[in-house]
């Protein structure tokens, strides 16, 4: 992470410098992530791509006024998750309780077309996915944000809007809840992997 | 810290394992090497708790949509391009000044899979063309004909309406000339062995010393072609630079020879061009006048002119003989001629004409 800075560095610096080009790459840089993220926290997939457009035009009109930051991602995260929701309550309470009840299905539905490549493994994955989608919400968000974007459980707190000791048990709760279901499946798994 | 109690949950909740999974802290990498090899006991659990860390990742990979992608910069393109800014002078000036102030900018590597994935080539030609190198000079052609350019090193590019060339203004520390076009150009190379005249377009990679030839790599086209007018080229994928020597993923081209590269199959498909031409200037439309001469001569006489490969089976055809004036049409249209007087079929394998004829 740490070697990329510079370049992060450059590529943000010549962004706030109104350089359209720059922000077309950090566009592209980020945006299939946000996508990936944003499924984590609703199901509407149009509210996600509503929120992301939001996101980059309101960061290029206030370019000048964004403070230099450590981390591109890190921001474009919190921001993304704070858009999400804020359009969340913008919208009627019932269309959140009928998000809320069928966000398993949904992000379940969702992942499963998106799927990357029929691998190997791809029986313990899918068992791995169903049992993630049964995850409570919040559990599910600070899973994606450790395990498939790499953030720190510090990141993830203030993401999450939380507090740090909040961020590590919603990881711990649900490593304890996969590792329950998963007990058998993980050991002929890591058979699978080790002498296959 | 006693992580021999650990279980393979608390494993893989701890920071300092989770780099050391990925690598990422060179401490934590010492640390756990250190430790699992102090103690054995913990090794399964510890191997236990990576492949759930890995899995997790995977389990949770999506593959983006680029017609989403695309769309959704579409719009954020159009919002934010109306909002006040400098007057723009014309679409090319504002294009120019774009992807100019690209090259002042180091390429931080693109999301891989937006790089490779077969099947999605639309939309990503442009932004795969625009990271593509850094401080090149660019052309961009909007006149709506073609346009006429000057390289540095001193060869010609005939940069066709709706294309865009990028080159660098000087190779002089450079072991390569590299040029990035996306859209079709004429090239018109001067020869320079020490330093190769490369064509980047989409995927696809073409090399030469010194010579004149054609590239089509329209952008999001389903194929691109590369047609060779003298000289000799290769042609190979953006992954070749890494993998050398697979005949199927190289190929070599000489003049009248052109390849089609399918992307959707990944595959070369080497033909000859459509019309090719002569390529020995002493050669007049009298030396086509046949009367009463061997098909071996025949066949020697169009391979000389145009610098292709005719395959026949001498044996069978050794009685056949042709009478026949022919001259200025194109090469095709001869050997449709002499094929249906001796009465033979050909085709065209390989940019090889290869003649079928059961004798005269």
């Amino acid at each position: 992470m740490s070697t990329l800075n510079s370049e992060y560095d450059k590529l943000w610096s010549a962004f706030k410098n109104g350089d359209k080009s720059a922000f077309a790459l950090i566009y592209q840089q980020h945006v299939n992530a946000l996508l990936n993220y944003g499924n984590k926290i609703t199901a509407d997939r149009t509210l996600i791509e509503d929120s992301i457009q939001d996101l980059f035009v309101e960061l290029w009109e206030s370019r000048g006024r964004i403070a230099e930051t450590t981390s591109v991602k890190f921001y474009l995260f919190k921001a993304l998750r704070y858009k999400i929701n804020r359009n969340l309550r913008d919208n009627e309470l019932s269309a959140c309780h009928d998000i809320d009840l069928h966000q398993n299905v949904f992000s379940y539905a969702c992942h499963e077309s998106n799927l990357i490549g029929i691998e190997v493994q791809s029986a313990q994955l899918e068992n791995l996915r169903v049992l993630l989608s049964q995850l409570p919400k919040r559990q599910q968000e600070a899973i994606n944000l450790r395990y498939y974007h790499n953030f720190s459980n510090d990141e993830i707190a203030q993401i999450m809007g939380v507090n740090y000791q909040s961020a590590c048990n919603f990881i711990q709760l649900a490593l304890r809840k996969l590792k329950l279901n998963l007990k058998v499946s993980v050991a002929s798994l890591i058979f699978f992997l080790f002498f296959s | 810290m006693d992580f021999r109690k650990y279980n393979i949950e608390d494993f893989a909740a701890n920071e300092s394992f989770i780099e050391w999974v990925y690598k990422s802290d060179s401490n934590s990498v010492r640390f756990w090497d250190l430790y699992i090899s102090e103690n054995p006991e913990i090794r399964l659990k510890a191997e236990q708790a990576r492949t759930l860390i890995l899995n997790l990742n995977r389990a949770q990979q999506t593959r983006p949509d680029p017609d989403v992608v695309s769309s959704l910069w579409d719009k954020i393109d159009l919002r934010t391009k109306t909002l006040p800014q400098r007057p723009v002078k014309s679409m090319v000036n504002s294009a120019v000044r774009v992807v100019m102030a690209t090259a002042a900018i180091l390429i931080v590597g693109l999301a891989i899979g937006f790089l490779v994935q077969e099947t999605s080539v639309k939309k990503q030609d442009f932004y795969v063309y625009q990271n593509s190198v850094t401080d090149y000079a660019e052309q961009i052609n909007e006149t709506g004909k073609a346009l006429e350019l000057k390289l540095p090193d001193g060869s010609t590019v005939t940069l066709e309406n709706k294309s865009r060339l990028k080159y660098k203004v000087n190779y002089a520390n450079d072991t390569t000339r590299d040029v990035y076009l996306l859209g079709n150009a004429f090239f018109n190379v001067v020869k320079n062995p020490d330093k190769p005249f490369i064509v980047h377009s989409n995927e696809v990679l073409t090399k030469v010393l010194g010579t004149s030839f054609t590239v089509e790599a329209p952008e999001n086209g389903e194929s691109i072609v590369v047609s060779v007018k003298t000289g000799k080229v290769s042609v190979y994928t953006e992954k070749e630079n890494i993998e050398l020597t697979d005949s199927e993923k190289k190929v070599i081209l000489l003049p009248n020879q052109q390849v089609k590269f399918v992307r959707a199959a990944q595959l070369f498909n080497k033909s000859l061009v459509d019309v090719p031409e002569i390529l020995d200037p002493h050669i007049t439309d009298e030396d086509f006048k046949f009367e009463n001469a061997p098909i071996s001569d025949v066949f020697e006489t169009l391979e000389n002119a145009y610098g292709i490969d005719i395959v026949f089976n001498g044996e069978a055809m050794k009685r056949c003989f042709l009478t026949a004036p022919l001259g200025s049409e194109p090469l095709l249209e001869k050997m449709e001629i002499i094929c249906k007087t001796i009465g033979a079929t050909y085709k065209i394998v390989d940019a090889k004409v290869v003649v079928r004829s059961s004798g005269c």
